[in-house]
């Protein structure tokens, strides 16, 4: 059994992971912090879990060595303490911000200070693996993608390397849950409730990892918070370099995508889910992705969504941590989510 | 195997197909009219059109 701790446990992520691998044919949750509830059973904090561990939460101090650490923490504390992550766990997978960026500079662009470890950007893979198996595969350190980057990337990935697009503007909806597990006056339930709030405009910082994975051509992106809980939906209005046909744009995805175990193509003429829909998806791994070409333009929409806390974070992470352990990459992700739901 | 006219992915026609049989493409789920056998022929069966509010 590969013995896994979890650090920073209390949040939605760290919950998720819990749920994930607390099922994992081949490992062990040993530990999981939460300074917080540190001392208190882990299921008070995410009562899905009730009965199925009897994990109390730590704190970081308490943190014994085991073979990997799925690293939860707010934006910025996991570069503090790396080293002292490193010296527990040969393998890290790591759920923040602070590793996607490979280039200090795009970093302190896009979060508005500068990175303390940058010596250390080299020796993480971005964690999108239908990007980049064959490193994942290979490597220790791990840095999981952006939600709204993963989303979106995904849904570009296969038109962008072929240099099909000359632009694209990325419009994501998005679910509460994204904003983690600690409320705000913005979370207030009179104020949140019917909501449908314009919440990144403009210069999300998700734009940074897009632009690292595809690169070549503009990208504008835009985030609304929608009545969700869970889920993305990002519709990239994708300016064309050349007229494509439908015949073409299927081609595309179906060589980057047929063998993919987590993308599906939905596009359907009939029927109530014609395009991808994130409800469906709510507890998943997958990523379905849909498409309309607007025809008399070059204007193409592709569609994608995700569950956020899985694709988009934790079920993502657990990908990542099968195909660097080379076991089945479904492991633990087989869910196929609810109907109705 | 025939090409689906939608989305380009190869459609096995199975024994005993007969024209003007409905089949649905494995890949982008259209379903296909088999308009001729010989040689095999399949074009988008005609679907019953929503509004959607427009």
């Amino acid at each position: 059994m590969i013995r896994v701790g979890i650090v920073g446990g209390s949040g939605y992520t760290g919950g998720e992971l819990l749920r994930l691998l607390t099922f994992h044919p081949d490992c062990e949750v040993t530990q999981i912090t939460s300074e917080r509830f540190a001392g208190k059973s882990v299921f008070k904090t995410h009562p899905n879990l009730r009965g199925s561990t009897s994990l109390k939460f730590c704190a970081l101090t308490e943190l014994k060595s085991c073979d990997v650490l799925f690293l939860c923490l707010p934006h910025g504390e996991t570069m503090e303490r790396i080293e002292f992550f490193q010296a527990l766990a040969p393998k890290i997978i790591d759920l923040s911000a602070d590793f996607r960026l490979a280039d200090p500079s795009r970093y302190e662009h896009w979060y508005g200070r500068a990175h303390i470890r940058p010596d250390l950007l080299g020796s993480f893979v971005y964690g999108i693996p239908e990007l980049h198996r064959d490193t994942i595969r290979a490597a220790t350190h791990v840095a999981c993608a952006g939600c709204n980057a993963t989303a979106s990337t995904l849904a570009l990935q296969p038109l962008a390397r072929r240099g099909l697009i000359a632009s694209a503007v990325i419009d994501v909806k998005a679910g509460s849950s994204e904003g983690g597990n600690v409320a705000s006056d913005a979370s207030h339930h009179p104020e949140r409730s019917g909501a449908v709030r314009s919440y990144r405009p403009t210069r999300h910082r998700h734009v940074g990892e897009i632009e690292q994975s595809l690169g070549g051509f503009p990208v504008h992106f835009s985030a609304t918070s929608i009545e969700m809980v869970r889920g993305i939906l990002a519709t990239c209005h994708v300016f064309l370099t050349e007229p494509l046909e439908d015949k073409a744009v299927w081609g595309a995805f179906r060589e980057d995508y047929a063998k993919e175990p987590f993308i599906r193509i939905v596009k359907e003429r009939s029927g109530i889910y014609r395009y991808p829909e994130p409800k469906l998806l709510s507890g998943t791994n997958f990523c379905d992705i849909g498409f309309e070409s607007d025809r008399g333009s070059n204007r193409l929409v592709i569609i994608s969504a995700i569950d956020n806390l899985m694709k988009g974070a934790a079920g993502q992470a657990v990908q990542c941590f099968n195909i660097m352990h080379g076991l089945d990459e479904a492991s633990a992700l087989t869910f196929p989510g609810l109907h109705p739901i | 195997m025939i090409e689906c006219p939608v989305c380009g992915a190869e459609v096995s026609l199975p024994d005993g197909t007969v024209a003007g049989e409905i089949l649905e493409c494995t890949d982008c789920g259209t379903e296909l009219e088999v308009t001729a056998l010989e040689p095999p022929t399949l074009a988008e069966a005609p679907e019953t059109e929503e509004d959607w509010g427009e």
